[in-house]
């Protein structure tokens, strides 16, 4: 008679023989090496195989590891390949195409949301074809803040790298810098109402709704308050508002904050500090727009432009 | 469409560029001149090509190491020994009795 075979174990016949999906080379070798990672450990367990598991084990994570790389590099040269050929269209068309991904399907009928939309997608793809000083780099930061937006949008599972994670926040402080100079949006009340039409004419797209509905906006906040400013040789700095701040603790932030924003008064840098207190600690998401506006008109324009050069750096 | 433009259209689901870019190609499409479409043509069949390489090489590793795991879990003493000396013997005289059989043949 023979017995049923148990559902863990047809679960392992069908790990060693399935044929592996996925596009990517993490995704193809994703269950393997999670089998090899199981076999080295079990190895420590007693198996008598440790030295081969340990030897076949270095040298296929090695092969991934080239296989990764040839990967990257095949993606880059066609990233980099067609960043040049988009530089060479009209930047109006350009703008034309942000301007659909970002309303999706909403037909727009107010005239103010019809406004901020074009003057925000015209800023937004101005901003994002001159984050650097050389055009090989401009060419090369487009590139990363699109990966990484796509990454934003959720349409990919893989994590910011640093290099993502430094230019998208140096786009956003020049954006802001830009938003900032707008003759229709040079106060903060101004730029606060502008805010929330782009957010309401965007709703439907991947505006302003969907990337504070992003969990990666999460990381990418942590991210700013640890390890952007690294740069800096000032552990404060780095600590920026990790939670209410104790009067000693702004004190000293205060101080050491004129390393980052030199350009701003000592009176503003401590209003800015506060904001972003609030900001991080109460995140009423219908208090954002106006949060995010009076810290950009707290803060020297000068600022901005210095923190987006030092990131892109 | 043009047939150039369709293939295009074809390639740009499958590539790996942002989708900021895919966006503007497809909208803009019709507007490129030839020579941009044949530039953006080369790009996406260069970057397939290689991506089907990769595969292959990705398949290739794959069933290696997979089939390395496979032995050492049926049996943890699969790579333990070297041939012994009687054993690479017996094998030599195999070998040498397989080619007087051929001779024989011929």
């Amino acid at each position: 008679m023979t017995t049923p075979e148990s559902p863990k174990k047809t679960e392992a016949v069908d790990e060693r023989t399935e044929i592996p999906s996925g596009s990517t080379v993490s995704q193809w070798f994703s269950k393997l090496k999670k089998r090899w990672e199981f076999a080295s450990k079990e190895s420590k367990n007693g198996k008598n195989w440790k030295e081969r598991v340990m030897f076949f084990l270095a040298a296929f994570f090695m092969k991934v590891g080239q296989l990764s790389e040839e990967e990257k590099k095949i993606e880059e040269d066609a990233a980099k390949k067609s960043g040049e050929l988009l530089f060479q269209l009209p930047e109006q068309e350009i703008v034309g195409a942000v301007k659909k991904e970002l309303v999706g399907d909403k037909k727009l009928e107010d005239a103010q949301e019809v406004k901020v939309v074009d003057d925000f997608s015209t800023i937004l793809v101005h901003e994002a074809k001159n984050l650097g000083e050389s055009e090989d780099l401009k060419k090369k930061n487009l590139g990363i803040v699109a990966k990484a937006s796509d990454k934003l949008s959720e349409q990919s599972t893989e994590s910011l790298t640093l290099l993502e994670k430094r230019a998208l926040i140096a786009f956003s402080f020049s954006t802001l810098a830009a938003l900032k100079k707008h003759p229709d949006y040079n106060s903060a009340e101004k730029l606060a109402a502008a805010l929330d039409k782009f957010e309401s004419a965007t709703s439907n797209g991947k505006g302003l709704k969907h990337l504070k509905s992003s969990s990666r906006i999460e990381g990418l906040l942590n991210f700013a308050k640890e390890d952007a400013f690294s740069f800096i040789d000032d552990e404060l700095i780095r600590k920026v508002t990790l939670a209410p701040l104790s009067y000693e603790h702004a004190f000293k932030l205060q101080k050491g904050s004129a390393k980052i924003l030199p350009n701003t008064s000592e009176e503003n840098r401590a209003k800015a500090l506060q904001v972003i207190n609030k900001l991080i600690v109460d995140k009423n998401p219908s208090l954002v727009n106006r949060r995010v506006s009076e810290l950009v008109f707290l803060l020297d324009t000068r600022d901005f432009e210095f923190i987006t050069k030092l990131l892109l750096k | 469409m043009s047939s150039i433009e369709s293939h295009i259209l074809a390639m740009l689901e499958n590539s790996s560029i942002p989708g900021l870019y895919k966006v503007v190609f497809k909208n803009m499409l019709p507007n490129m001149s030839r020579i941009q479409q044949e530039e953006l043509f080369m790009i996406l069949s260069t970057e397939s090509s290689k991506k089907a390489v990769l595969k292959t090489n990705m398949k290739k590793t794959y069933w290696q190491y997979n089939s390395i795991l496979n032995k050492l879990e049926d049996d943890p003493t699969a790579f333990d020994k070297a041939p012994s000396s009687s054993d690479q013997k017996l094998a030599s005289l195999k070998s040498k009795i397989a080619l007087q059989r051929i001779k024989k043949d011929l």
